[in-house]
């Protein structure tokens, strides 16, 4: 079996990874950064198309009976796919309680603490708030049924650089217009000695000696044995290679940092139990309506994805921001069957009813959509092949909540004479589910930070309890549903901790001044913290 | 049989279009194992109601009579015909076999060189935007 040796090894190439492996290899340390998806050059690999065949090549998803959780497989993870919005977290996101108590976010961390980090994540990315005069005429219409009752609008910030409209986003930017994780992070990480390899799944982690001595006080990377070995197929030959890390860092996302830790757990027994809970769902609700005759039209296929704008008016009030969406037909047809309400016609999901229906998509339909503070109820199991599933309970809390920003959204479309349409989720045979079915890409905390380790799986600084010198710095340490799309909070975090791992770990040559880690060290309750 | 049945299923589209019927045969689909026993219980079920197996010759009425059959039958059939039906929309709404083009039945252009600001927005955007409560785009 091939073996390979590297300072830092770092798990997946997205949102989460991106920071740490170019603040590392900055600072000197030998980085290898490992992603099981495949090399993507977006001028080369991107494609216009609804076809499955090539979509699904990099958008994953895991079913579940409630609950589908999306993500993408490629070098730089989401980065490719995302919609580009780039909202920092509310202050109340950071204020969540648990159910029992205690506060989601670990002690420190709050929107003050993390506004440097967001500053550096949007500088990184090119973030800046899109023009009066930019947004798509979607967006304008969302505005406009906000504006007629009343209710604020602001217009979102962006990672775009020169948008010219293609309304691909989610398939990748063609056009390279979409600022990228590659592009801003891994591709200077190379330029400073970073290695990056593609087609590479780790499969397990164990450690390679009891790491739980004096493990606090190594910092001179340079002494420091190697203290994990991660297991790794390619992905292309089946050929199994071990790597070795000092230093080992997880950035594979909610879903794959979970099922990478599930997987290793006979190796890593004093992982919490937390691995693979306390997922939040960032309280998404999707509703669709027809605008009324005469009223300005939207456009769903042209312009950005996401189309320009955000309303907080219902932010202190319900912990929900109202946004809009721009489906293409894939997504349109094969999400969910959709019927006018009221229409009573013997099957109107199919036939002429859908076919009329179709025709009024891009210029009358308009989705609105919801996000919220909601409990992180969620959850990964694992199965006997390895490969995890997720469940979401329905609880009463959940329910209130969905039917109450349901209504919500409804009145919005009524008030202002648009008709609601009947939105029924369907499975990948055409089958509605009999249940309330969420899918999101924005799940978030499967082994959150915490103060302690009967909280969560990592401590403030991303270290995994009970085993240094493994960190988690992906969305799967982000503890509370968001209210907005989380991917800058995932990056800012990420920010944080790899500042932190840049200036913690020495290669023996600078004296680190202790006054510089203070502030670190007393949100860890020390050097290492109670535990 | 097959551009029958999708043309009974999405009223409006060319029978005649090349790649109508292409994702039944696609061996990526799930689908294309049981594409034959759609054709088989569409022609059995066109007999049974309509007195001859001939599906693609039977009026739209007829043929949507018998597809409603189907879907209200014993559960296996009903999720072969949604099945089915997924299939039809999502390759015909989506243009899956024909990127360049779209799908002109509900003006979706398909593959684009981006569009002209006439096209993206409104000149006067202003009139439509109401009050904003921060400075940047960001919550409070």
């Amino acid at each position: 079996m091939d073996s390979i040796q590297s300072e830092v090894v770092i798990i997946g190439s997205g949102f989460g990874a991106g920071a740490p492996a170019l603040r590392l290899a900055q600072a000197g340390f030998q980085v290898l950064v490992l992603e099981k998806g495949t090399e993507i050059v977006p001028s080369r690999d991107f494609q216009q198309t609804q076809d499955p065949k090539y979509l699904l090549r990099y958008i994953k998803s895991i079913r579940g009976d409630n609950v589908n959780f999306t993500y993408a497989e490629g070098l730089g993870g989401g980065s490719g796919f995302y919609e580009s919005v780039s909202f920092r977290a509310p202050t109340i996101a950071f204020e969540q309680m648990s159910p029992t108590g205690f506060r989601l976010w670990p002690a420190g961390v709050m929107r003050a603490s993390m506004d440097p980090h967001y500053e550096t994540a949007e500088r990184m990315m090119h973030v800046s708030q899109i023009g009066k005069d930019e947004i798509p005429k979607t967006g304008l219409a969302f505005s406009l049924l906000m504006k007629r009752l009343g209710y604020s609008v602001d217009r979102a910030p962006y990672a775009v650089r020169g948008c010219t409209g293609l309304a691909f986003c989610v398939a990748g930017c063609t056009a390279g217009a979409k600022v990228t994780v590659q592009e801003t992070y891994l591709d200077p990480a190379r330029h400073a000695g970073a290695q990056i390899l593609t087609d590479t799944e780790a499969i397990d982690i164990a450690p390679l000696r009891d790491v739980e001595s004096n493990d606090h006080t190594l910092r001179n990377i340079r002494s420091m044995p190697f203290r994990y070995v991660v297991r790794c197929r390619d992905v292309r030959t089946g050929e199994v290679r071990t790597i070795m890390a000092k230093i080992l860092i997880l950035g594979g996302g909610t879903v794959g940092t979970a099922k990478l830790l599930l997987n290793s757990h006979r190796w890593l027994p004093k992982l919490s139990l937390h691995v693979g809970k306390n997922i939040a769902v960032n309280g998404t609700v999707k509703t669709l309506g027809i605008l009324p005759e005469g009223f300005i039209e939207g456009d769903m296929f042209t312009g950005r994805s996401h189309p320009g704008v955000i309303s907080y008016e219902f932010l202190s009030s319900r912990g929900i921001t109202l946004s809009t969406a721009k489906p293409l037909p894939v997504d349109a047809v094969s999400y969910a069957n959709i019927v006018l309400a009221g229409d009573t016609r013997p099957h109107p999901w199919w036939g002429a009813p859908k076919v009329e229906l179709m025709k009024l998509y891009r210029r009358r339909a308009l989705v609105l959509y919801a996000l919220g503070l909601t409990t992180p109820t969620a959850e990964l199991h694992r199965a006997r092949s390895g490969d995890v599933q997720p469940r979401f309970s329905l609880d009463p809390q959940f329910r209130d909540y969905y039917k109450s920003t349901c209504d919500l959204l409804h009145s919005i479309f009524v008030r202002n004479g648009a008709q609601v349409v009947v939105i029924k989720i369907i499975d990948g045979q055409g089958s509605e589910y009999p249940d309330l079915h969420i899918t999101t890409a924005h799940m978030i905390g499967s082994c959150r930070m915490a103060d302690n380790v009967k909280q969560g799986v990592v401590d403030v600084t991303g270290e995994v309890f009970n085993y240094p010198g493994m960190y988690i710095t992906d969305g799967a340490a982000i503890p509370s549903s968001l209210a907005v799309n989380p991917y800058l909070t995932i990056l800012a975090n990420a920010e944080r901790v790899a500042e932190f791992l840049a200036n913690w770990y020495t290669r023996g040559a600078a004296r680190i001044v202790r006054e510089q880690m203070e502030p670190r060290l007393q949100v860890r309750g020390g050097v290492h913290g109670s535990r | 049989m097959l551009r029958a049945f999708v043309v009974t299923v999405i009223p409006g589209a060319n029978e005649d279009q090349s790649d109508l019927v292409r994702m039944y045969h696609d061996t990526y689909y799930p689908f294309y194992p049981y594409t034959g026993y759609l054709v088989y219980d569409l022609a059995k079920r066109s007999r049974a109601l309509m007195g001859t197996e001939a599906f693609d010759c039977l009026d739209a009425g007829q043929r949507t009579a018998v597809v409603e059959a189907a879907l209200s039958g014993d559960d296996t059939t009903a999720r072969l015909y949604r099945g089915a039906m997924l299939m039809a929309q999502v390759s015909f709404f989506a243009g899956v076999y024909n990127p360049d083009h779209g799908c002109a039945l509900i003006d979706f252009p398909g593959k684009n060189n981006g569009f002209s600001r006439e096209v993206l927005t409104y000149p006067d955007a202003w009139k439509y935007l109401g009050r904003e409560v921060t400075t940047d785009g960001n919550p409070p």
